[in-house]
C-alpha cells in the first residue's frame, strides 16, 4: 500500500509539472533556439531546463511568474554550456536543419534564398559573447521587455541597458564588416578576372 | 541625449514621442557612429524575428516532459541519436538524422550553435559527405540539393536544384556531393529528402578563404 500511495503521489506530480511547463514550453524552445540556432540543441537544452525544475517543482509551483524563473535556468545553462558544445564538435558536424517534417511549401530554392542580412547576422553572431547573445535574443529577437531582462537575467537597469546596447554596437560593426569583407571579395575577383 | 536611450526614442512609435525628442534622437543618430551601428543591428535582429522558426520534433514536449519526471535530476539525458551511428530511437520525424564529413576534414570548426560552415578555396573542389541516418528504410524517398549564391556542383554546370528519387535503407546512407567554390562569397547548400508527404532540411554554409581570413 505504501508503494502505491508513492506511485501514485510520482505521477501527480510528474501530472503538475506537465501542467506547469506545457504553457512555457513554446517560450522556451523559441528562446532556446535563438540562442542554439539549432533544433536538435535547443530541444536538449529546454530538456535540461525541465530536468533542473522537476527537481524543484515546489519551489517553481509558488512562483508567480515561473517563466522567467525558468528563462533565467536557460539562458544560465546556455552559457555553462558552450564549452561543451564547443568540445563536442569533431571530425562531424551537425547539420541545422527544418526542425519537424512539414508538407507545405516553400520549397528548398525558396529555402536556399536567404536575405543577405540574414546571412551577415548568421556569421556575425558567433563573434558575440554567450552573454550578449542572451540579450539579443531575448530582447530584441523574442521581445521581452528590460523589466523581464531584469528578472531572467538578475541584471539591473542600467546595467541591462549599457550591456543592452554595447551587444547592439559590437553586432552592428560585425555585420558592417561581414558586409564590408563580402562587398571587397566581390570587387577583388571582379578585378581579377 | 545619452547613446542607450536614443534606440528606445527610435523604436517607440511616432505619436508615443515628443516630436522634440525624436528630432533629437535622430540628430544623435545622424552624428553618432556607435549608435548608428546600433540601429542596423536593431534592424537586423527584428528581421530575424519576423523569419520563420522551425518547430521541434513532434513528441518533443512529451519527451522532455519524460525525461524530467524519470530520471533523477542532475543526470544527463541521452541524446537522441543525431550522430552518425548512433543508436536512433522515437518517431520517424525525430529521428533521421544527418551529419555532414568532409573527405579531408580541413574545415572551420563550426561554432557552438548554427549552421555548419565548410570553408574551401576558391575554385577548389570537394567532395562533401552527407551521411543520412534512418531508423527505418524509406524506398523511394526523394533527395533534393538546392545551391544558393557562388557554389556548384561538379558535372551540373549552372544548375541551381537537382532532385532525384532513391531507396534509403534503414541506417547510415550516404550521398556524395562534389561541391565547388565559384565566388568568393561563397553560398549555401540546402538537402532536402521527402518522404511521403512529409519532409526535413538541412543546411550547410560554404565559404571562399580569402586573404582577409584564410582560416
Amino acid at each position: 500500500m505504501a508503494r502505491l500511495t508513492a506511485l501514485e503521489g510520482g505521477r501527480a506530480a510528474a501530472a503538475r509539472f506537465e501542467a506547469l511547463i506545457e504553457p512555457h514550453y513554446g517560450a522556451l524552445y523559441r528562446a532556446a533556439y535563438r540562442l542554439t540556432r539549432s533544433v536538435h540543441d535547443a530541444e536538449d537544452l529546454v530538456q535540461e531546463v525541465c530536468l533542473r525544475a522537476f527537481a524543484r517543482l515546489d519551489e517553481l509551483q509558488a512562483f508567480e511568474r515561473p517563466r522567467a524563473w525558468l528563462l533565467c535556468v536557460l539562458q544560465r545553462l546556455f552559457i555553462d554550456q558552450t564549452r561543451r558544445y564547443e568540445r563536442r564538435f569533431g571530425q562531424s558536424i551537425e547539420t541545422s536543419d527544418s526542425g519537424a517534417w512539414m508538407s507545405e511549401e516553400p520549397g528548398p530554392a525558396e529555402m536556399a534564398e536567404q536575405s543577405s542580412n540574414r546571412r551577415h547576422l548568421a556569421r556575425a553572431w558567433h563573434y558575440l559573447d554567450r552573454t550578449q547573445q542572451v540579450l539579443l535574443a531575448l530582447h530584441d529577437i523574442e521581445g521581452y521587455s528590460l523589466a523581464e531582462l531584469q528578472q531572467i537575467t538578475g541584471l539591473k537597469e542600467g546595467t541591462l541597458k549599457s550591456r543592452l546596447h554595447r551587444a547592439r554596437v559590437r553586432l552592428g560593426k560585425l555585420l558592417q564588416r561581414d558586409h564590408e569583407l563580402e562587398l571587397g571579395e566581390q570587387r577583388s575577383v571582379g578585378v581579377a578576372r | 541625449m545619452r547613446c542607450e536611450t536614443v534606440l528606445d526614442v527610435l523604436e517607440r512609435s511616432v505619436d508615443a514621442v515628443d516630436p522634440i525628442e525624436r528630432r533629437f534622437a535622430e540628430e544623435h543618430l545622424m552624428s553618432c557612429s556607435q549608435c548608428r551601428a546600433a540601429y542596423r543591428a536593431v534592424q537586423v535582429l527584428g528581421e530575424e524575428r519576423s523569419a520563420s522558426l522551425p518547430m521541434p520534433a513532434p513528441g518533443a514536449f512529451e519527451r522532455a516532459m519524460r525525461v524530467a519526471t524519470q530520471h533523477p535530476p542532475r543526470q544527463r539525458a541521452p541524446r537522441r541519436g543525431f550522430w552518425l551511428g548512433a543508436a536512433v530511437g522515437g518517431s520517424l520525424a525525430a529521428a533521421l538524422a544527418l551529419a555532414v564529413v568532409l573527405a579531408v576534414p580541413t574545415f572551420r570548426a563550426p561554432q557552438p550553435s548554427g549552421t555548419p560552415q565548410v570553408r574551401m578555396a576558391l575554385n577548389e573542389m570537394r567532395t562533401l559527405h552527407i551521411a543520412l541516418d534512418t531508423p527505418e528504410a524509406m524506398p523511394n524517398a526523394q533527395i533534393r540539393v538546392a545551391l544558393s549564391g557562388a557554389i556548384g556542383l561538379v558535372g551540373y554546370d549552372g544548375q541551381k536544384e537537382i532532385a532525384w528519387r532513391t531507396n534509403l535503407d534503414r541506417g547510415a546512407n550516404e550521398l556524395a556531393l562534389p561541391v565547388v567554390v565559384l565566388g568568393a562569397e561563397g553560398g549555401q547548400l540546402v538537402v532536402e529528402v521527402r518522404y511521403g508527404d512529409k519532409r526535413k532540411r538541412f543546411l550547410v554554409d560554404v565559404s571562399a578563404k580569402t586573404s582577409h581570413n584564410p582560416a
